[in-house]
This record gives C-alpha cells, structure tokens and sequence, in this order.
C-alpha cells in the first residue's frame, strides 16, 4: 500500500465536482473507487519488481489526468443533484421547505444538544424549587405573622 | 466515456465502452480496476481506456437503472461492486443488436469492389 503523501490529491477534484452541482454522494464515491484503483495500479506495478517511485508514477499515469476525470462526471446531467437540474424549481422548493422546517429548528437542536439541553433543564428545575420554595416560606411567615 | 477515450481511440467509438460495460458486468459483477483488466483482456488491449473515466460511465449507468452497486469490504479495502439490472440486461440487448448490425453493414461495404 503507498504512502498517502505519494497519493493524489482529491482536493481540488471535489471542488469542482460539487461546484458543478454532482451529487455529494457521486462524489465521495467517485474519490474511493479513485483511491483504490491508484492502490492496485500501484500494487500491481510493484508485483513485477518495479520500485516505489516508478510505480507510483506510473499508477497516477495510468489513472488519468484528474480534471478529464471530473470534466467527464460534470457533463452527465444525470450526477448532478435535483437543484443543479431543476434550478427554478429549487428557487420555490427551499424557501418553503425551510419555512416549513422552522418551528422543527428548535427540536432539532434540542436533540443534537441533547446532554447540555438536559444540564440546563435540570438547573431550570433545582433553581425554580429554590425559588418556589423560598416564596413558600415567605408566604407562611406572613400568614403565621 | 468521451475524453480519455477520444484521445486513445477513434472517434467511432461511442458507445462501445457501454456495450463492454454491460456485457462483461452480465457474466459477473466487478468492481472499477476488475472491469478495466477485464476490457483490456477480452479486445486483446485493442481498447484502451484512461483507466479513471471508467467511473463516471458506471456511475451514469447505475443512474440510468442500468447496473446496480453495492459496497463490500475486502481484505481491509473498500470495494465498489457493479452488477447488472434487468434494465440493463434489455440495455445490453438492444446495444448488442445494434452493434451486430452497424458491424454488419460495414463488413458488408468493406467487401464491395471500390468504383472509383
């Protein structure tokens, strides 16, 4: 298995796959079958006694330049995601879908904070039972006064 | 499959990385460098790819209906297998069928005497 410094970089290839509207899941797919087919072009070289360095080069060769690569998935319409197709649908689509998802904002974040949520209600809760408390006790000793 | 494949092959070959896809992908499902040894092995290296435009054509095929994917993981790697739909297997057929007759129809003019 190369070393990941010697692996190529995946950065800039996806940019400008998402940039052009791919699907984020074509994408991530795309960087692991790129990934591994780079680890077997370079196994494969070095099973016929060809050095690190060679293999290597000749694994990124033979892999393709990268921009031809995404140049090739960003003129399938059919990678891009629903909002890059249909992009006047998307323009009345999400502002409704999140006017619709607002009131759910809270909830959501309640359960993604769900520990600090739970500390704060707690507290909540100990400081109102002072507070009731102490207004208990004021109460009774105007009323016994 | 256009721009690797337009650089290492004629321009006339549209449509045969598809066909290859499909008819090796009926016989068994593989994943993305299986496929390109596979192509290299059945054409007698006749066909040669820019090995990394081979997943934007699967990735479309999948999206077509065509084959289907699933992730397995091998010997510690992650592997993308491919396999073929029903959709596909008709895809195959038809693809086929239009081959046999283009190669038909070239042979057949190939064989004529040239007037010139």
């Amino acid at each position: 298995m190369p070393s990941r410094s010697t692996r190529p970089d995946f950065s800039d290839f996806q940019v400008t796959l998402l940039r052009a509207g791919v699907s984020p899941r074509h994408v991530r797919r795309a960087i692991i079958e790129l990934n591994e087919h780079y680890d077997d072009l370079v196994e494969d070289s070095l099973r016929s006694d060809t050095d690190a360095r060679t293999a290597e080069q000749c694994a990124l060769r033979a892999l393709g330049d990268l921009r031809c690569i995404a140049a090739e998935m960003c003129s399938i319409p059919e990678l891009r995601c629903w909002a890059f197709r249909y992009p006047r649908v998307a323009l009345f689509v999400y502002p409704l879908l999140c006017l619709a998802l607002l009131p759910a904002v809270p909830v959501i974040a309640g359960v993604a904070h769900a520990p600090q949520l739970a500390r704060w209600a707690t507290c909540m809760f100990l400081s109102a039972l002072v507070t009731a408390g102490m207004l208990l006790f004021m109460q009774l000793s105007i009323t016994l006064t | 499959m256009g721009i690797q494949m337009a650089q290492s092959n004629p321009p006339f070959m549209s449509g045969v990385p598809e066909l290859l896809l499909l008819r090796l992908l009926d016989q068994q499902e593989m994943y993305g460098y299986e496929l390109v040894r596979s192509i290299r092995k059945v054409t007698g290296e006749a066909i040669s790819l820019g090995e990394g435009v081979i997943y934007p054509a699967l990735h479309s095929l999948e999206r077509s209906g065509s084959l289907r994917s699933k992730r397995k993981a091998v010997s510690g790697r992650t592997r993308v297998y491919y396999a073929l739909t029903g959709k596909g297997r008709q895809r195959l057929q038809k693809l086929h069928g239009d081959w046999q007759r283009i190669r038909g129809g070239i042979t057949s003019a190939l064989e004529q005497p040239s007037h010139a």
